[in-house]
């Protein structure tokens, strides 16, 4: 099979034309906005990949944000498709998290052809997409077609693509979360062209001394990143450490004062040994 | 104390504060062919910059050399073979792990002021300044004195009329705590507990080994959170340290000074006065730590102390306690007594007073 020739445009950004809810973050309310993007919710026409171990909380938090988008009102689309767990799976787990039991979920396990309803599902448009997980959901995409795994991956990724430029019938911007496996390592266990295609990546660690979760970006085209935000998961009930949050922040601008000031004295140091001839005589009235 | 002096003072550390110029341990080449200045130069963008004493050690500390030690061998060997010394031991480091350093550069002296690991966090003036007033306005302190020493170290001391407390084995005393806030190319930026004698007005630093005060020995974003963290707790540290220093008082008042102790700390005051010959120096020491009434008492049980090693003055009671020699030790370096000692030597004694005071334990201490 031979590709069609692409035909290259070379394109200035005043020729698009993008809908001014494609720069209106999604809002769930909640502290962990603040760290998502600079303008603080998730962005429309993003893709992020979040990673992390087993029980580490990556599905109750990205969860308890989709409820936090939803109950935000404005009328947004969310969509849970979950590829790992079976309804009664979710059932017995929205006794802890009961955010699950209002959200639009999509089993993918419960289709002889995933692929297809995938596709079905995302063309009728959604602003936001929670994938639980990329693995899971390209393991049985393969398992049901006649394509290899690096081939589905691709079309996966394209998918998300797709629906990230609003090519849908409601032509929403859907932004992704997507929940990635780790290595027994604790890094990123997928694909080259999955990481590249993502606008951020978020890592969910527990801390090896304190034993405390934390989210932190690895990569994030639309905020910070290296900034940890410690999450408290209480009987069931997800907070945020927002205080601590704004400690680390700061204690990050002393860090970047310091390095200024060493810039600076640079500097100073050039002005000083500019002028300063240093004469033997001088040497001695300074001793 | 007056605004117009921390004012005054803010504007003089500005004026005085080190510049730092980050460097490796291979690109510092030390001259010490020139012999006007016996502690090395160095070049710096083909500038070449003096080494000051201050400079000179922290580099032998950087290169993992004891002051001791390199006392001993320039006294055998000499200054150029220490030098030779210092420069082998320079090299063999570089090539092993080529360690970052910071240099330090007086702006106004245009003298290195010292040398030491890279790692070490250095803060502007401006940082330091922004949190000696957040701590003295979140604890309601007062400033009581405040100096910057030739190598470019700043401190303010501060203090708190209700952090004070007594001692119940002393009566007639009660002390008041504060804090001492340092930053420096060779100091920490510390906030240090600060206790003052209040009879006499005797002022000690906390002990800096016992790490009471928060200092920042990183430069990471961990470290500097737990830094600023550890300063809000700042009640907490003095509490803490006012218990460790009543129980140490107690043990200080029930142990005679050694008669080795005495000397040492009479030499480190003698060491700091403008004149040693002068005879009422010598009356001043003499009243503080009367070691020639301390050896009329053993002659009198034919015993020379002056043909004995320190070994056996280790061994030797004073008539004084510890508590007692520490409250001597403290008076010099708190008051003036014409002895011509200046305010950074007055604050270097009464470091070395709180190094008394918490040394790991007193010679006579486990004496039968």
């Amino acid at each position: 099979m031979t590709k069609s020739k692409e035909v290259p445009q070379i394109v200035k950004l005043t020729d698009f034309n993008f809908p001014p809810e494609v720069f209106i973050p999604l809002k769930s309310g909640k502290f962990i906005d603040t760290i998502i993007s600079k303008k603080g919710g998730t962005m429309p026409a993003t893709i992020t990949v979040v990673v992390g171990e087993p029980g580490s909380g990556k599905t109750t938090m990205l969860v308890d944000k989709m409820a936090g988008i939803e109950a935000n009102g404005n009328g947004k689309k969310c969509l849970y498709i979950s590829s790992e767990m079976n309804p009664v799976d979710n059932m017995e787990l929205a006794e802890d998290l009961p955010q699950l039991m209002d959200l639009n979920t999509l089993y993918l396990a419960d289709y002889e052809n995933p692929k297809s309803i995938l596709e079905t599902v995302l063309k009728m448009g959604w602003d936001y997409v929670l994938i639980d997980s990329f693995m899971d959901a390209k393991d049985k995409i393969k398992d049901t077609s006649s394509m290899n795994a690096s081939t589905v991956e691709s079309w996966l990724i394209n998918l998300m693509v797709k629906h990230t430029k609003g090519e849908n019938d409601a032509k929403k911007y859907t932004a992704f979360d997507v929940i990635q496996h780790i290595t027994k390592g604790g890094e990123y266990a997928g694909s080259t062209k999955l990481k590249h295609n993502t606008t951020a990546m978020m890592y969910v660690r527990i801390d090896e001394i304190t034993n405390q979760r934390y989210l932190v970006y690895v990569k994030n085209r639309r905020g910070g990143i290296r900034k940890k935000l410690y999450m408290i998961l209480e009987n069931g009930k997800l907070s945020y450490d927002s205080k601590r949050y704004t400690e680390l922040e700061k204690a990050i601008q002393i860090q970047k004062e310091m390095d200024n000031f060493q810039t600076e004295n640079d500097q100073k140091l050039l002005e000083l040994l500019g002028k300063s001839e240093v004469s033997d005589e001088e040497l001695m009235v300074s001793q | 104390m007056k605004n117009s002096n921390y004012e005054n003072f803010k504007k003089e550390v500005k004026e005085n504060y080190p510049i730092r110029k980050n460097s490796t341990l291979s690109q510092l080449n030390i001259d010490f062919e020139d012999v006007t200045n016996g502690n090395g130069s160095i070049s710096i963008e083909g500038v070449k910059l003096s080494l000051s004493s201050s400079a000179f050690k922290s580099l032998l500390k950087t290169l993992n050399i004891t002051d001791n030690f390199m006392i001993k061998f320039t006294d055998i060997f000499g200054v150029n073979s220490r030098n030779q010394l210092v420069k082998v031991i320079k090299n063999k480091m570089s090539t092993n792990r080529d360690m970052k350093v910071a240099i330090y550069i007086s702006p106004s002296t245009k003298r290195v002021v010292a040398i030491n690991d890279a790692s070490k966090p250095y803060v502007s003036p401006e940082f330091y300044f922004n949190m000696v007033e957040n701590v003295i306005s979140d604890h309601n302190l007062d400033i009581s004195n405040m100096s910057i020493s030739s190598e470019g170290n700043v401190q303010v001391s501060t203090l708190k009329n209700n952090w004070g407390f007594d001692i119940p084995d002393l009566k007639d005393e009660s002390f008041h705590t504060g804090v001492i806030i340092t930053t420096g190319p060779t100091d920490d930026l510390a906030v240090d507990p600060y206790i003052l004698r209040l009879i006499c007005e005797n002022g000690m630093v906390g002990p800096r080994r016992l790490e009471m005060g928060p200092r920042l020995m990183e430069n990471n974003v961990e470290a500097i959170n737990t830094f600023m963290n550890e300063i809000k707790q700042l009640g907490d540290t003095s509490l803490k340290f006012q218990g460790i220093f009543s129980e140490r008082v107690g043990v200080m008042n029930k142990t005679l000074a050694s008669y080795n102790e005495m000397l040492k700390i009479r030499e480190m005051v003698s060491d700091k006065v403008s004149d040693i010959r002068d005879a009422r120096v010598e009356a001043v020491l003499d009243r503080f730590f009367p070691i020639n009434e301390v050896k009329s008492m053993y002659r009198e049980k034919d015993i020379n102390l002056d043909t004995l090693t320190s070994r056996h003055w280790k061994n030797t009671k004073t008539n004084m306690t510890t508590w007692e020699l520490l409250n001597s030790f403290t008076d010099v370096a708190s008051h003036d007594y014409g002895m011509g000692i200046g305010e950074n030597a007055k604050n270097d004694l009464r470091k070395q007073s709180g190094l008394f005071m918490f040394k790991p334990h007193f010679d006579t201490e486990f004496l039968v």
